[in-house]
């Protein structure tokens, strides 16, 4: 299997929230607790990796960590504690992370949380059930194993969009004609297809084709020719003006020698100043 | 040994004696600053104890606050007056600045320090601040970013360590500090130069988060040319300040007026690049929208820029120290702002959330900023820091005592470091007095009462009705025509179920069965019972045990029964606790699901028990297990169809909705069946070849047997049920839809 994917039909769904149980069952996540940092019980948290949004007319939309294919999180991380896994999950290494919680200023989806109520606090997300399937624990996540209607599913990434397009086009009157995932801030690994937008899963109602780390990395790629210009140049200036001064000095110090102890007020600029 | 004896002598003398005698101004200053920074140590100290979540009101949402918004964001550009000031010293020899580099390299070492101090306050796992030296991700702004801070604050240390050096008995070291003085200013720039624009950098990758008006490719050049206007503004104005503590001779103001040209053309161009990026973009239109944020751009950009360019532009106003004052104070707010605007207040319409820093926040801010200006002010009363002049400052008050009576006549009232010990000391009980008491406050919505009808369970000949309360006197539920109507206190009716539909939920019944059950726990020494007669018990341990032991070994009574024995029974209060919890968010009750969890998995409907007592006891072994040497298991059982005829009948197809909808709301059975069976149905007949098993009853309700479904026969495809009645009909009883309900959204139809 290339790239993990998971796909999810909201048509399909039925908001049993059986991928919650399972999620927190097998995370050890412990109980949703009422803290003031979290909109609803039921909104992402850290004990609440996974959840459905409800919307109206009988909609429920699983909401998780959508495992961007280049993402924004981890390009963002000062110390690469979140990591980009070859499989395609994107992982979280608590030992490395000092808590910054830029990751989750970047997240275009809003996904990572934070246990702000211990003086020792960790980044909490979905990590796709990665280690217990790498070591073949388990065959798939938790989550989409739970689900009794198979909304969810779990696959390879090619194939699972492959799917989510016949499903498409199958049924077109009941779908809309879009993938989400498949091209958002350059793809992500959770697919959805639905009949209702999902357009609010993310902060912007139109989020970037091309991936978010671009932005950042044309401008970091720049920061050594900066660093280096900036230095060549002050030395210039530096060089120039003091060559200048000597000059002027070696000049004019025949005639003027009273100037020499006290330099200011002589140099450089219009305004007529010097201290009182 | 000399020197170590010299050193512990400069030591005592930095400590004990001072030889700036302190106006009442001073003290005034200094006390005010020592309350702030003893409120801000209460509150540091109870943020590395109970964390961020106690002490801040972020959220997941806005997980940036005033911490990184102001100090860090807003302290590093702050501190950019360090290097403008040294680069037009050292680097353009504008030699008449050369009073106020000092002063200014001074502000940027201790702003860096406030940076750094505001960071570990910030950072969840602070005592792992080191951790980006170690690992490296470059492609991170922040890594560039806490980098270049480390090195600067390195150099901004080297920098001006020159003025400590020269008090210090170590001529050598002095030296070769001054020697190093040009390569460390261009390092200085060089540094800065990355890292105030990477703080631009760092917003670059939320493009989603940022008010398009704010949000810009150009964020680090943006950031970089506005620090420089703003280190320029900063180094006014704090020439100024201290200027007026200290009561210092006008530190020539024509000096300061220079700073304010170049810094109104420096902000000039700041506001040119923005407004023309704006254009290019084609952002400008954004102006137009009526929105708040349309006016916080305007307001920041009359502080930051407009303001003090009128202000600056004017010689008469430049050169006057209030004009030089409120221009500098405008940038300084102004462009702070800005920094708090693209970390903070510029993403509110992205996340839909509102956040306010918490007063403790705002004590640990303001905290850091006065211990910075606290050491600013040591250093520069024992330290040369603006010229030798200062030196002249030592004698001018008064002796402490009169020469011939000895008698006291010093200002002070009590010696200055007693009083600032004791603001301190004041300030920091004030500040944890204040505290507050949890990480946690929730802040409540007013719980929503369950939407009650008033609906009853009604006993007649033997089977358990749900129904309305009586319209007639007539109806067989009213208890004055049936006695054997038992009407619960307060059904509540509650929505339950993803079809909209309700549930007839009997709030005495749960009552009482869970209070069972606490009971049957106390005797197992699972949870204890306190003296006030209410339980403690962990949550968890009785939803456990709900959901591990049948409800019937629990109870062994039927509903009627436990219904009359509530009224005497009185109240236990330890199960309101289980679904009424206050401490669940938004005092939410329990989900039935919480306890029924079974609500959503394929059911066993086998009942042993049952049979066995149905069939004549043990007597009937042999009835299903028919080999009586195999092990009696589920697999060597008989199949249920060899008795259940009935259940692989002929067409014995599900029916839900063929009665009229006017009936009662269902029991919870009648509701799971409602929550699946419909849909279930619907998408049988939707789809018959693909769905062809859906609505038969094994598909949810296993028999735990595996081969059970293969030992069905083949079921009719629904179009062969043409003008056959099935046999195993699953409607609802007949007797249970004779009640008509008043309110039709009860009951919505099924989709």
């Amino acid at each position: 299997m290339s790239t993990w994917a998971i796909l999810t039909d909201v048509t399909k769904c039925i908001g049993c929230e059986s991928c919650v149980a399972a999620c927190k069952d097998i995370n050890k996540t412990g109980k949703d607790r009422p803290w003031r940092w979290q909109r609803n019980i039921d909104s992402l948290s850290a004990t609440r990796w996974t959840t459905i949004v409800k919307k109206p007319d009988h909609h429920f939309i699983r909401q998780q960590c959508r495992h961007c294919l280049s993402p924004a999180c981890v390009s963002v991380c000062p110390v690469g504690a979140l990591q980009k896994t070859a499989e395609g999950p994107v992982i979280y290494d608590s030992s490395r992370c000092i808590g910054c919680r830029y990751c989750m200023m970047s997240c275009p989806f809003g996904i990572p949380r934070y246990t702000w109520e211990t003086p020792t606090p960790y980044i909490r997300k979905c990590i796709m059930c990665y280690q217990r399937i790498e070591s073949g624990e388990i065959k798939e996540p938790a989550c989409t194993k739970a689900c009794p209607t198979h909304a969810t599913i779990f696959g390879d990434r090619e194939a699972l969009l492959a799917e989510a397009h016949s499903r498409i086009s199958k049924d077109p009157g009941k779908y809309i004609n879009r993938v989400w995932g498949e091209k958002e801030v350059g793809g992500t690994s959770v697919l959805y297809v639905s009949d209702v937008n999902l357009d609010f899963l993310s902060w912007d109602k139109e989020l970037p084709r091309g991936p978010l780390p671009e932005r950042v990395f044309t401008v970091l790629e720049k920061v050594p020719k900066i660093f280096v210009g900036m230095g060549v140049c002050m030395y210039g200036f530096y060089w120039i003006i003091e060559r200048r001064e000597r000059l002027m000095k070696k000049e004019a110090g025949k005639p003027d020698k009273s100037d020499k102890p006290d330099p200011s007020g002589t140099t450089g600029t219009s305004d007529k100043g010097g201290r009182p | 040994m000399k020197s170590v004896k010299k050193l512990i002598q400069f030591v005592l003398d930095l400590a004990f004696n001072s030889p700036y005698r302190s106006t009442a101004r001073v003290r005034t200053v200094k006390g005010v600053l020592w309350f702030l920074a003893g409120l801000g140590t209460a509150v540091g100290i109870v943020r590395m104890v109970r964390g961020l979540g106690a002490t801040t009101n972020l959220t997941d949402l806005t997980p940036w606050g005033l911490w990184i918004g102001f100090d860090v964001v807003g302290g590093v550009a702050l501190a950019a007056g360090g290097f403008v000031i040294a680069a037009t010293v050292y680097i353009f020899h504008l030699h008449r600045y050369h009073a106020i580099a000092r002063p200014a390299v001074l502000t940027a070492f201790l702003g860096y320090g406030a940076v750094i101090v505001g960071l570990i306050f910030d950072l969840g796992r602070w005592w792992d601040i080191w951790h980006p030296v170690v690992y490296w991700q470059d492609h991170s702004a922040l890594f560039e970013v806490a980098w270049c801070v480390m090195l600067y604050f390195t150099v901004l240390a080297l920098e001006f360590a020159p003025t400590v050096f020269e008090k210090m008995p170590f001529p050598r070291i002095y030296k070769a500090l001054k020697a190093l003085t040009l390569p460390l200013i261009i390092l200085g720039i060089m540094l800065s130069t990355l890292h105030q624009s990477s703080l631009g950098t760092l917003f670059l990758i939320m493009p989603f988060r940022i008010y398009p008006l704010w949000y810009s490719g150009l964020l680090p050049w943006l950031f970089f040319i506005s620090a420089i206007g703003l280190g320029l503004a900063m180094v006014i104005l704090e020439s100024l300040v201290s200027n007026w503590v200290y009561q210092r001779e006008e530190e020539g103001t024509d000096l300061l007026a220079g700073l304010a040209r170049a810094c109104a053309v420096v902000l000039g161009l700041y506001m040119a690049i923005r407004l023309g990026d704006l254009a290019y973009n084609g952002k400008l239109a954004l102006l137009a929208r009526p929105a708040w944020e349309t006016a916080d751009f305007i307001i920041e950009a009359c502080l930051s820029v407009v303001f003090p360019i009128v202000l600056f532009s004017i010689p008469k106003v430049r050169k006057s120290k209030g004009g030089l004052f409120i221009g500098a104070s405008s940038t300084v707010v102004g462009i702070v702002l800005n920094r708090i605007n693209v970390s903070g207040i510029a993403t509110i319409a992205a996340t839909r959330t509102h956040y306010f820093p918490a007063w403790t926040e705002f004590a640990i801010s303001i905290g850091v900023v006065a211990a910075a200006a606290l050491i600013f002010f040591f250093f520069v009363e024992h330290f040369s820091v603006y010229g030798p002049e200062e030196a002249s400052h030592e004698d001018t008050g008064l002796p402490a005592q009169e020469p011939v009576s000895n008698v006291y006549i010093g200002a002070a009232g009590i010696s200055n470091t007693a009083l600032y010990s004791l603001i301190f000391v004041l300030s920091l009980s004030i500040g944890v007095y204040f505290m507050p008491g949890k990480g946690h406050d929730l802040r409540r919505t007013p719980v929503q009462p369950p939407e009650t009808i008033n609906a009853g369970k009604v006993s007649v000949s033997g089977q358990t009705l749900y129904g309305l309360m009586p319209v007639a006197g007539s109806d067989p539920v009213d208890p004055k025509v049936n006695p054997n109507t038992h009407v619960t206190n307060s059904p509540a009716l509650l929505l339950v179920n993803n079809d909209g539909r309700f549930v007839i939920f009997e709030h005495k019944a749960h009552q009482i069965m869970i209070e069972r059950i606490y009971d049957a726990l106390q005797k197992e020494h699972l949870i204890t019972a306190g003296s006030d007669n209410t339980a403690s018990y962990s949550g968890d341990t009785v939803i456990e045990k709900l959901s591990t032991t049948t409800l019937d070994a629990v109870t062994g009574q039927t509903y009627a029964q436990t219904c009359d024995g509530a009224q005497q029974a009185g109240t236990n209060t330890g199960s309101c606790k289980l679904c009424h919890h206050m401490n669940y968010p938004f005092n939410q009750a329990t989900s039935c699901r919480t306890c029924h969890r079974d609500m959503y998995l394929p059911t066993n409907i086998f009942s042993h028990g049952f049979h066995v007592a149905k069939m004549d006891g043990n007597r009937s072994c042999i009835k299903c297990h028919k080999d009586p040497a195999a092990v009696k298991s589920l697999q060597t059982a008989a199949p249920c169809t060899s008795c259940h005829k009935f259940m692989i009948a002929h067409n014995s197809l599900i029916k839900l909705h063929d009665r009229p909808l006017e009936m009662p709301a269902v029991g919870y059975m009648d509701a799971m069946h409602g929550l699946c069976r419909s849909c279930h149905r619907r998408m049988a007949l939707l789809y018959p070849q693909r769905y062809r098993n859906l609505e038969k009853c094994a598909t949810c309700h296993q028999v735990n047997n595996p081969d059970y479904l293969k030992g069905l026969p083949q079921y009719p495809s629904p179009g062969e049920e043409n003008g056959q009645r099935s046999i195993l009909s699953m409607d609802v009883p007949q007797n249970r839809g004779s009640y008509p309900l008043k309110e039709n959204r009860a009951l919505s139809p099924s989709r």
